[in-house]
């Protein structure tokens, strides 16, 4: 009896096992995308939708938390139902992740491109990503609280006159009633805009000088002096600074800006819906001007323009679902759908058919183009380990901030801190 | 019945039956059944582990089963355990006249056991065992994803162990653990004691004290770390800019929680002191100090042992509330000053695509540390421990 038992209760389990063999891919092949942008993450449930009702093929897109798509990525690659299109945005996630990355030369999706710009190459030169849209960042301007203090937007054409009008607005910021800078906060939300995009500055202008076009394994910091000029001006001209700058948050410079308490907000052309939207600001009293941080000849420096945004596709996926993965991209840049949500959601895309975004920032940018002044390109890209980099600088900045360090502090970060994580991420 | 007098024949038959009952053997089937349950064990096991298909063995199938679902593979190993659990259960015990040897009670709980254990017997493999394995062996391999893994032998470990980072978090989380075991048991201890003199009000207390422990981790760091950079805002500094900032505060978090936990235990120890004891204590005219030192630590030495135990591998693992009070800052030279073991391991994890193995041998001596640190503290106390 006992036995009889026995093999019933396996022969139940082992037919269990059975039930879970049952396939339930279909041979169209699926999509699967891990995304990037919080903000985007309705438009592209919605989009998804529209493209699974139209062609049957399932798509699954899941956003990633702000600041942790490495490690939400690391964890789903693992999976048996990998992620087949995910994105890989600077070099050092093509390090990482460039074994996994299909190669996209001579698909029609890549066809479509109008520039090479923003693609990613490996050592190799297979294409392992492409920049999708690409963005500006410099500094967004109150126009109208400019003008209130009694300036105007074309005094600032350089390092020197911007440190003027900021210095003067800081001294009359009790009568005027707003100050010159929003507070540069180091809280994690907020410190990417000054361990990134504003140590982009130094980055590029280093780079160009030394005609840098490759990951180098060291850098010089030749212009950390630059880097140190703007950041004293930021922490000084502004009612947050000291050891507050710690606990500042994003969102807290976003609504000082958008409710009107300061001129100058360092930021990005994605802010443009929030400012527009939330604050209810007048796109014609928004302008954006490059960083000035006093280096020769930047009264010819236009935005900073360039993208972290890149798609991957995922060459370890069945072939079914590369192909339809590849589809769906191609649907994104040709449809009405597509193209429409991309310029909403983006701004303007590489692609022949994309259509042109409302931005007010863009048309700035272009016009800094079309009047010869030279595009900032996003030298910050080939930073090796970029969390780690920028935490070590994020630390000695708010050290120097507070008064508890002085400036070689963030030299040694900055300089030292490459070299140390290029060694470490190519050791062996 | 006198002694010397032959049993009846009734006794003498049960004794042949309880003779052919103790032995002990196992019959054919059940070799089988063992050899075959342990054979689809390991075959499982290593699919998962994505070695059964570079070992050579079974070629098409080993390549089939390690890239299907991974219920199948957990299935097979679920099997596998079920076989040999079968057969371990119906090896005929020595009947030593125990009641629950009784073919009544005996007989249902062969049927039955699957149904009662089979769940948390599967939650605790999936939970704990074969993420465990699993570990244990990628620690001597490098690998990106956990499908991809290159054999790597001891160089993980060499690495992890060459590591400063590793070594300035083990001595700092020691040092944690020893304050923090210090300052929260004799807190409690203190706070237990007080709220069983029997004053108004001490179910109330006990029920706030209590309270902070049922606030998880990540939350309590965020919220202690907006609480100390208010205060300290005022002196010109911040929580993550100061390492004694970031330890204290560390211990100032976790005794906060942690007190009203040991606090229940300690009271339910001081409770069970017999009060015979302490009634002779009084009229043999003891102070109320000496009772305290003399007579009722003594007996409560089980929650002490429970409570250092408790507290010690708590401070070892801690991980939430270092993440979201100070993240490891500040930095000097290189070094995360506040970081602890367990965020070390994690962060040396997701470092690099070099860093995972010796990240995972990390979390592997990481292991073998609390173990045998909580194995010698159960023991020490546990001799301390007095009869009642």
């Amino acid at each position: 009896m006992k036995k009889i038992l026995a093999i019933l209760i396996v022969a139940v389990m082992v037919l269990c096992l059975f039930a879970g063999c049952a396939d339930s891919s279909d041979a169209k092949g699926s999509v699967y995308f891990l995304n990037f942008k919080p903000e985007a993450d309705e438009a592209w449930q919605a989009l998804a939708k529209t493209y699974t009702e139209k062609t049957g093929v399932s798509v699954k897109v899941l956003t990633a938390a702000s600041g942790e798509y490495d490690n939400t990525l690391t964890a789903e690659m693992d999976k048996d139902a990998a992620p087949t299109m995910f994105q890989v945005g600077n070099q050092g996630a093509v390090t990482t992740w460039g074994d996994y990355c299909y190669d996209l030369t001579d698909t029609a999706f890549a066809k479509e491109l109008t520039t090479s710009d923003f693609n990613l190459y490996d050592e190799s030169g297979k294409l392992c990503s492409i920049g999708y849209c690409y963005e500006a960042f410099g500094i967004i301007v109150n126009k109208t609280l400019l003008e209130k203090a009694g300036h105007s937007l074309n005094e600032i054409t350089d390092f020197a006159s911007l440190q003027a009008v900021a210095d003067d607005i800081h001294a009359h910021a009790e009568e005027l009633g707003f100050e010159a800078f929003t507070s540069a906060g180091l809280d994690g939300s907020s410190s990417w805009r000054f361990s990134g995009h504003l140590a982009n500055m130094p980055l590029y202008y280093e780079f160009r000088d030394d005609g840098v076009t490759e990951q180098p394994a060291e850098i010089k910091g030749s212009y950390l002096d630059a880097y140190k000029s703007i950041w004293d001006l930021y922490i000084t001209d502004s009612a947050t600074t000291g050891a507050a700058l710690i606990s500042a948050t994003g969102d807290q410079a976003e609504a000082e800006f958008g409710n009107g308490e300061a001129v100058f907000y360092q930021n990005g052309t994605w802010e443009y819906s929030n400012l527009t939207g939330t604050f209810g600001m007048n796109p014609d009293e928004l302008a954006m001007i490059p960083i000035y941080c006093g280096v020769d000849g930047e009264d010819k420096a236009g935005l900073c323009c360039g993208t972290e945004n890149c798609w991957a596709v995922n060459g370890k996926a069945s072939d079914e679902d590369i192909q339809a993965t590849l589809d769906f991209m191609y649907w994104l840049v040709t449809s009405e759908e597509g193209t429409t949500m991309m310029a909403e959601q983006f701004g303007p895309c590489p692609f022949k058919n994309a259509k042109t975004p409302e931005n007010v920032f863009f048309a700035q940018a272009n016009d800094y183009t079309a009047k010869g002044n030279y595009v900032v390109t996003w030298a910050f890209n080939w930073t090796p380990a970029v969390d780690d980099w920028r935490a070590g600088v994020v630390d000695a900045l708010s050290q120097y901030s507070s008064g508890k360090g002085d400036w070689s502090l963030v030299e040694s970060a900055f300089v030292d801190g490459w070299a140390t994580l290029y060694a470490q991420e190519h050791a062996g | 019945m006198g002694a010397g007098k032959s049993p009846s024949p009734f006794f003498e038959k049960r004794i042949d039956m309880n003779k052919k009952k103790n032995k002990q053997g196992l019959n054919p089937l059940q070799i089988i059944l063992v050899v075959l349950g342990a054979i689809i064990l390991l075959i499982g096991l290593l699919a998962s582990l994505n070695v059964l298909s570079k070992l050579g063995f079974l070629g098409r199938i080993a390549d089939w089963l390690e890239g299907a679902n991974a219920w199948i593979r957990a299935g097979i190993m679920l099997v596998g355990l079920v076989m040999i659990a079968v057969v371990l259960n119906t090896i005929d015990t020595k009947n030593d006249n125990n009641t629950l040897n009784s073919k009544l009670l005996r007989r249902p709980i062969q049927r039955l056991f699957p149904a009662f254990l089979l769940p948390t017997f599967a939650a605790f493999c999936l939970g704990f065992l074969y993420p465990f394995v699993k570990g244990l062996f990628l620690s001597f391999t490098e690998f990106q994803t956990t499908k991809n893994w290159t054999w790597n032998g001891i160089n993980n470990y060499l690495t992890a162990l060459k590591d400063p980072t590793f070594m300035h978090s083990f001595w700092y989380t020691a040092l944690f653990a020893i304050a923090s075991l210090v300052i929260i048991n004799v807190l409690a201890f203190a706070v237990a004691y007080a709220l069983t003199r029997g004053i108004k009000g001490s179910n109330l207390f006990r029920t706030v004290f209590f309270m902070p422990n049922l606030i998880g981790g990540i939350v309590l760091g965020y919220i202690w770390s907006m609480i100390f950079d208010g205060i300290l805002v005022h002196f010109g500094t911040a929580v993550k800019l100061e390492t004694p900032f970031g330890f204290w505060g560390l211990i100032i978090l976790m005794a906060w929680q942690q007190i009203g936990y040991m606090m229940i235990i300690y009271i339910a120890g001081i409770q069970a002191v017999p009060e015979d004891i302490i009634e002779a204590a009084k009229i043999d005219g003891a102070s109320s100090w000496k009772t305290l030192w003399h007579i009722t630590i003594p007996n409560i030495m089980p929650s002490i042992t429970i409570c250092t135990f408790l507290t010690l591998t708590n401070s070892f693992k801690l991980f939430d509330q270092n993440l979201a009070l100070t993240e490891g800052r500040p930095f000097v030279d290189g070094v995360k000053t506040t970081e602890m073991l367990a965020l070390n391991i994690y962060s040396s994890f997701y470092e690099n695509l070099k860093s995972r193995g010796p990240g995972q041998a990390k979390a592997v001596i990481f292991f073998i540390l609390v173990a045998a640190i909580s194995i010698v503290q159960l023991r020490s106390t546990k001799k301390k421990e007095v009869q009642q």
